[in-house]
């Protein structure tokens, strides 16, 4: 589903080059549930952010459903985005302007939907993460632990059929951790959903199917 | 998506309220300029437009004459203009009135000054004003001189307050005058031409015995057409150098130069009068400086758009294109605009409101017509996109990776 090759990342300023990703290869099967470890700065949320196509290699291949992602416009790489790949972040990343449907429904208004069909859906994930009572609230009037339960409705809104989590539980308690882990579990067992997480976390990394290890940018495991 | 946008600009703008006062501000006064500055530019459009008698008219206003004992600068008198203008052959009709004075009117407990205007019948051809009442006085109330009088809306206003005034008596220091009909002062189209009251000149004997050759009238003198302007001129020139024959020994005189220029170069004329040099002066000036808001409004928007980089980021990576992005942030600018638009309409309002009523404009009131308001929406709707694009531009830009880092929660 996901395919990395030889791929690296640079961060370059006016005085300094900094090498974020060396050598990556890898593969991600679909329906696979992948956690990615390492220490901080070791190039984990770059990573992920080049399989998300939120972020582009400044070497090597990217394939995506056996598609090369290569040369893909802005403006193709959103669209693939919205249709594929659902982000949960470790700071939730809710817009705290809108409410909590309003934030759900967001990967939808992208897509030829009419309102109707929009709200439909995103009552319907929001059914599924627990949090059909909390519709009209605003971010600011949740707990991190409800906040994630929406922003994990917002990445399975649109049906991808890839998520990638970064750092999900870093913000929540322990119960909260499990309750997030366990919606992902779920996603993954239950609708196929392929999954990456990136983690400090050995517990969670160890329910996952294959763990990828960083260190410097470099895979190690 | 366009309710969704609808909701962020909302919640933005009520979230930063200092932001959204200083921007609307900056668009409000920005606007109010504008839109009445177009305001006094139509009204100055709308004097002698194309077609009306008086775009076709010369106006005779000013005499400069050298005396033996002494040099002159006056406006003619009753006796120069009717002797050797109204007999002129080349134009379709000549008007001869008086400039404005001050005249007291009694009311009942009350001594109210006022602006009062002799002027013959042809006055009212010529000047094409819409009666809102009654009628001007003809030819045989001024060849009989009777005591009648046109009054404005304001001085009716004044004097009768929301009483009917038609066929009522005007007690002046001049005389008691019965009205005869009401004027809008809104249509007076030069300042020429304004007076609280209007009166036959035939009523002031002073004025109509008076030999003299300078005094305080003024003529119009129509024309066919603009094209006859110069013959007009030239027959009126012959008949000035027929007064300097006759008059030469009896008054003294070396010269006597009565100028006869275009009504329209008049009215433009007008606005030298202070109050005006000083109310074009004041527009001018905030023009200048209401550029800076609109370019500080740009800057604002660079800063504010970039502070929700964050949302931008999000937008992004769930598949938001920059075209997409563009779209929302300019339609957001257009709403911040469009609030300001309407609200700067209201304050241009009330701002010509109380310049009309102060009377700073004395040749009548400036409007803010449909025309000004489509001129003001197309400014705020221009306003909008120009304060918006760039920083929308540069937003969009944003690469979603770096524009995330942005976000707190």
């Amino acid at each position: 589903m996901i395919r990395l090759r030889q791929v690296e990342k640079i961060y370059r300023t006016s005085s300094v080059e900094t090498l974020a990703l060396r050598d990556i290869n890898m593969e991600v099967p679909a329906g696979a549930f992948l956690s990615i470890m390492g220490p901080s700065g070791s190039g984990k949320s770059t990573l992920l952010n080049i399989m998300g196509l939120i972020d582009a290699p400044s070497q090597g291949e990217v394939q995506l459903e056996g598609n090369n992602v290569e040369g893909m416009s802005e403006k193709e790489a959103a669209r693939l985005r919205n249709k594929m790949i659902g982000f949960v972040f470790q700071s939730f990343h809710l817009i705290p302007d809108l409410n909590v449907i309003d934030n759900v429904e967001l990967p939808l208004l992208y897509r030829t939907m009419t309102a109707r069909e929009r709200r439909h859906r995103a009552k319907e994930v929001l059914a599924k993460v627990g949090l059909s009572a909390r519709i009209r609230h605003f971010p600011g009037q949740l707990s991190g632990g409800q906040c994630q339960r929406v922003a994990i409705a917002r990445a399975i809104v649109g049906a991808p059929q890839i998520i990638l989590a970064d750092e999900p539980t870093g913000n929540l308690d322990s119960a909260m951790s499990e309750e997030i882990m366990s919606i992902l579990l779920t996603l993954n067992k239950e609708e196929k959903v392929t999954i990456a997480v990136v983690t400090h976390n050995q517990s969670i990394a160890d329910r996952t199917d294959r763990i990828i290890r960083l260190f410097d940018g470099c895979q190690v495991a | 998506m366009l309710k969704n946008y609808l909701k962020i600009a909302i919640r933005g703008l009520w979230r930063n309220k200092y932001f959204t006062c200083i921007s609307l501000f900056g668009i409000i006064s920005t606007l109010m300029v504008l839109a009445i500055s177009v305001a006094v530019m139509n009204q100055q459009a709308a004097m002698g437009k194309a077609g009306s008698r008086l775009s076709r008219c010369l106006i005779v206003n000013r005499v400069e004459a050298y005396l033996q004992r002494g040099h002159i600068i006056s406006t003619p008198s009753y006796y120069v203009l009717d002797r050797y203008v109204r007999n002129l052959k080349e134009p379709e009709a000549v008007a001869v009135y008086s400039e404005s004075y001050e005249v007291v009117v009694y009311t009942e407990d009350q001594r109210i000054p006022q602006q009062i205007k002799f002027t013959d019948e042809v006055f009212w051809e010529i000047a094409e004003l819409p009666f809102l009442e009654g009628v001007p006085f003809r030819k045989e109330a001024v060849d009989k001189a009777e005591m009648t009088a046109v009054i404005s809306d304001r001085a009716k206003q004044v004097l009768f307050g929301s009483q009917p005034a038609l066929g009522k008596y005007l007690e002046t220091s001049q005389g008691s005058y019965r009205i005869c009909g009401i004027i809008p002062r809104g249509e007076i189209r030069a300042m020429t031409l304004n007076a609280d009251i209007y009166v036959p000149i035939t009523t002031a004997p002073g004025k109509i015995n008076n030999r003299e050759l300078w005094g305080a009238e003024i003529a119009l003198v129509q024309a066919f057409d603009k094209n006859q302007f110069g013959s007009i001129k030239r027959e009126f020139q012959e008949h000035m150098d027929q007064l300097l024959t006759e008059h030469r020994e009896s008054h003294d005189l070396e010269t006597y130069d009565c100028f006869i220029g275009s009504m329209n170069e008049s009215i433009a004329n007008e606005i030298n009068q202070p109050e005006l040099v000083y109310l074009f002066g004041v527009v001018g000036m905030m023009i200048v400086f209401m550029l800076l808001p609109a370019v500080n409004l740009t800057t604002i928007n660079i800063s504010r758009i970039l502070e929700r980089a964050g949302e931008i980021g999000i937008r992004k990576t769930f598949g938001a294109s920059s075209g997409v992005l563009m779209g929302q942030f300019i339609i957001e600018n257009l709403f911040l605009t469009l609030i300001g638009g309407i609200l700067a309409l209201f304050g241009s309002w009330l701002v010509l409101y109380y310049v009309n009523d102060s009377g700073i404009v004395p040749w009548g009131y400036i409007h803010l017509d449909l025309n000004v308001f489509l001129y003001s929406l197309v400014i705020t709707v221009f306003f909008g996109i120009f304060s918006g694009i760039l920083p929308s531009y540069r937003m969009s830009r944003l690469h979603p990776a770096e524009a995330l880092k942005g976000v707190n929660r």
